[in-house]
């Protein structure tokens, strides 16, 4: 069964650019995107949609990037997901929110996409090889 | 010369001219006496008898021998001795002599018939003596004197009688004494009379005794005044005895009392002089002699002129002062006096007569008090005196003094700001004080008298034109040797204005505050702004930098030189911009961090900077001077952040120089540290100082050196975070130095 990278993302360049960095490293998996967090929760709570990894972005409209992880972590079928906050912004207090909301990695959407190519490809490695988040 | 003598025998008789009478030793005179025993009576008798006989014989003799002038002389012999009388012609000496007596002499018969009379006895008969011979001489005698007569004569016949008579010649009443003896002549009894007229010697002895019963009366009189004067005098005696007392007590108490004012006179420190009524001195005291240098021998005697420094006073103030009609109380004057050394004083004098109890003037008393410390005090006090009230009223406050437990206010000056009063106030508080502030007045000055300090306060105070103001007021007590206060002296100024100036000031700072926060606000909306916008912008860039990059890659085949030329631009413009972005949230991030100062090695953050610089480019060789032991009061992030700009643009535009040089030190200049960084690279053109630190503001373009302009902009807005101020120096190819202050040592962080 393949992972699935589940890509939490309102805006569809963004998701364009984060596609084709994951498809650049040539890893197996399945690539799964949503739009909104609603849309998100919904793919993450349907079993049959559960995702391996999720990249989320934080700064969405309607439930935003934060919000989503919180309630991922609360619910405890689904607290075992890492979740990568994968965002434009890069200050410290948002890294630091993140963390402190479950998240397992933060990820600055670089301009330099060979930067970000090879960052996103340290989370896959951790993740998609089987580790299980330290709950 | 025949003389005979007379035996004297039981009578001696002298006999002087004038004597009338001749006395013998009549015979009956011892037979008379005879009363003892019949034998010796009979005896001596006889023996008497016969010695009389014998005498007898011998004065006939002699009476004889004197009448017929045969005798010159009559010897007496007495006990005393003899007596001699020459006899001149017997008888008719004899009867000259009888008849110039004064007196009347006659010769009477036994039965008082006159035989003889004198002329003197005719005279105070009256009549001729030959008209009175014959006549019988008793019948002369006053009636009243007829029974005193007869007495007279029973005796005078037989012996001798005296006596005195009235006699009476025709009513012509004539007083006498008459004293007569008898005597045996040829054997007839013959009466001898002598007859005195002594009608003057009545009248005398009447006067006499009038005057004696007068003067017995007055004696009495005299005795009775004596004997009152004598109670009198007794009664004055005791009463003089008690005065006597009084008086030594007195006289004591005086005694005490003079040496008392002596000693008062003698210890006064003002000159007491006492001089005659022409002013010559007679008395000094000690403290005379101190005033005036002179020893009180050398003032006695001299007049009071010698003590007058101007001799005019001496004649001017003798009208005045000494005379002695003068009241009393005069007032004291005061004149120029000078002392034996020349020296002079003022003195004030007291000038008062002196009288005798009797009134009569005696002279003057003087005293003088030198008062030249006095005079140079009062003078002193005056121009004191006179500067306070320069003062009060130069001043532009109101002074005003208080009473001490503040219930009555006095004032000075009222000038325009309060109204006037010159009687204190005891409604001051009312009046002046608001009513809103009464009490906190009231307060204030409450505990300035409790606990004895100053007053105080700024008040409102309702001015004279009707409208409140505000006064600054200070008080500060005045106390006695005891500590208590006497009495509160103050000045309240009008500071009306100030206050109002104050108000508007604060008004100022209160709406330049709010401006402040408002800008501040606006600021940081606009800082806000700027960044979420810079961040916004950078999402996009990063769409177009990485899509063009994948049509790079992408399609790289189908693409001729000027496709990837196109696209290289993009990508190239794409960057620039995401440099600007990061510069712009570069600098908008130090706008809002939070800066916190602290004692830092500055040295060893420059040391650190430049090592991070170096490790971007190792292999270029520039000389790096970093001052040792620079410490400063800085927030070591942005410091760090400001230093890396700094070394970064010296490392940037010595990229061309060789040998380049890079110094990081400080100097002071004007008591205040400059640091500096400096480098020997491509300078800029001075004209454009004030330019350089403005944000983009690049001096040079993209092709001589990369960079988006902001790194000063950065480094000025540290700077000034810092308080200090930021500045260069440099000129084209000879290198540039950024110099820098940091204010405020320790102390304010914001």
């Amino acid at each position: 069964m393949l992972p699935t990278i589940l890509i939490i993302d309102d805006n569809e360049n963004d998701v364009l650019i984060t596609k084709l960095a994951l498809v650049k490293i040539g890893r197996d998996f399945r690539m799964e995107v949503a739009v909104s967090g609603e849309a998100g929760l919904a793919l993450i709570r349907d079993e049959k949609t559960r995702p391996t990894l999720i990249l989320l972005d934080l700064k969405m409209p309607g439930i935003d990037g934060l919000q989503v992880l919180r309630k991922i972590r609360e619910d405890s079928s689904l607290s075992s997901i890492p979740v990568v906050i994968v965002t434009n912004s890069d200050l410290e207090s948002d890294k630091q929110a993140s963390f402190k909301a479950g998240a397992d990695g933060f990820l600055h959407k670089a301009i330099d996409l060979n930067q970000f190519r090879e960052d996103l490809e340290c989370h896959l490695e951790r993740w998609l090889d089987g580790n299980t988040r330290h709950l | 010369m025949k003389k005979t003598k007379l035996k004297e025998a039981n009578h001696t008789t002298a006999h002087s001219r004038k004597s009338t009478k001749k006395r013998g030793k009549p015979a009956k005179t011892s037979a008379s006496r005879a009363s003892r025993s019949k034998n010796d009576a009979k005896a001596s008798l006889l023996l008497e008898v016969a010695d009389l006989r014998l005498r007898l014989s011998e004065a006939e003799e002699t009476l004889t021998a004197i009448r017929k002038g045969e005798v010159d002389a009559v010897v007496v012999s007495g006990p005393q001795g003899d007596q001699v009388y020459a006899l001149r012609g017997a008888e008719q000496p004899y009867r000259i002599l009888v008849e110039s007596m004064n007196e009347g002499a006659l010769s009477l018969t036994e039965t008082g018939s006159i035989i003889n009379c004198n002329r003197a006895f005719a005279n105070i008969a009256g009549s001729r003596s030959g008209m009175l011979v014959g006549k019988s001489f008793k019948n002369m005698v006053s009636n009243k004197d007829r029974r005193k007569f007869e007495t007279f004569w029973e005796q005078a016949v037989e012996v001798e009688a005296k006596t005195e008579i009235e006699l009476d010649f025709n009513g012509r009443k004539i007083p006498t004494y008459i004293s007569a003896s008898a005597r045996m002549q040829e054997a007839e009894c013959w009466v001898f009379v002598v007859v005195t007229d002594i009608t003057e010697r009545k009248r005398t002895e009447a006067e006499l005794s009038n005057y004696r019963r007068h003067l017995e009366r007055m004696v009495d009189q005299k005795t009775e005044q004596v004997q009152a004067m004598n109670e009198e005098l007794q009664t004055v005696n005791e009463e003089l005895q008690t005065a006597n007392e009084e008086l030594l007590a007195t006289n004591e108490e005086l005694a005490a009392k003079t040496a008392e004012l002596g000693t008062l006179i003698n210890s006064m420190s003002d000159a007491v002089i006492y001089s005659d009524t022409k002013r010559r001195i007679l008395l000094v005291n000690p403290a005379a002699s101190t005033m005036f240098g002179y020893s009180q021998d050398e003032l006695v005697g001299k007049t009071t002129g010698i003590l007058h420094a101007n001799q005019d006073d001496f004649e001017r103030i003798e009208g005045e002062r000494y005379k002695f009609h003068v009241k009393k109380n005069q007032p004291a004057f005061a004149l120029q006096y000078h002392r034996k050394d020349g020296t002079m004083f003022v003195g004030e004098t007291h000038v008062a007569p002196v009288m005798s109890p009797k009134g009569a003037a005696i002279g003057f008393i003087s005293i003088h008090r030198d008062i030249t410390e006095r005079k140079l005090a009062e003078e002193a006090l005056r121009q004191s005196e006179e500067r306070f009230r320069a003062l009060t009223t130069a001043s532009a406050d109101v002074i005003y003094r208080m009473s001490p437990d503040w219930s009555e206010m006095y004032q000075f000056r009222g000038r325009d700001f309060i109204a006037d009063t010159g009687k204190p106030n005891r409604n001051w508080l009312q009046e002046y004080i608001h009513p809103d502030d009464q009490s906190h007045v009231q307060a204030v000055f409450n505990e300035a008298i409790r606990t004895k300090s100053f007053f105080e306060l700024e008040h409102r105070v309702l001015r004279v034109d009707g409208t409140l103001g505000w006064t600054f007021s200070r008080a500060i007590p005045r106390m006695d040797a005891n500590g208590e206060i006497v009495e509160w002296f103050g000045a309240a100024s009008d500071v009306t204005e100030r206050k109002r100036a104050e108000a508007d000031l604060q008004k100022l700072s209160e709406d330049m505050a709010a401006r402040n926060l408002e800008l501040e606000a606006a600021n940081k909306e606009l800082e806000t702004f700027s960044h979420s916008v810079s961040h916004d912008l950078r999402a996009p860039l990063r769409h177009i930098s990485g899509f063009a990059k994948m049509v790079y890659d992408q399609y790289a085949d189908s693409l001729d030189a000027r496709g990837k030329d196109y696209l290289d631009r993009i990508k190239k413009s794409s960057d620039q911009m995401s440099q600007l972005i990061a510069d712009l949230l570069r600098l908008s991030h130090i706008s809002r961090q939070d800066i916190m100062r602290r004692d830092s090695d500055l040295s060893r953050l420059a040391s650190a900077a430049m090592r991070s610089i170096r490790e971007t480019a190792p292999a270029r060789n520039v000389e790096v001077i970093i001052a040792e032991g620079l410490r400063a009061f800085i927030d070591p992030n942005l410091m760090m952040i400001a230093l890396t700009n700094l070394f970064n643009n010296a490392w940037k535009f010595t990229s061309k120089t060789e040998n380049a040089h890079i110094e990081f030190g400080a100097i002071e200049k004007d008591a205040e540290t400059v640091y500096f960084v400096r480098d020997n690279g491509a300078g800029f053109n001075p004209a454009y100082t004030e330019q350089m630190f403005l944000p983009f503001r690049r001096l040079h373009t993209e092709q001589q050196f990369e960079g988006t302009g902001v790194g000063l902009a950065i480094v000025d807005r540290i700077i000034r975070r810092h308080e200090g101020k930021v500045c260069a120096e440099g000129e084209v190819d000879k290198g540039a130095t950024i110099y820098f202050t940091l204010g405020q040592e320790q102390g304010l962080s914001e």
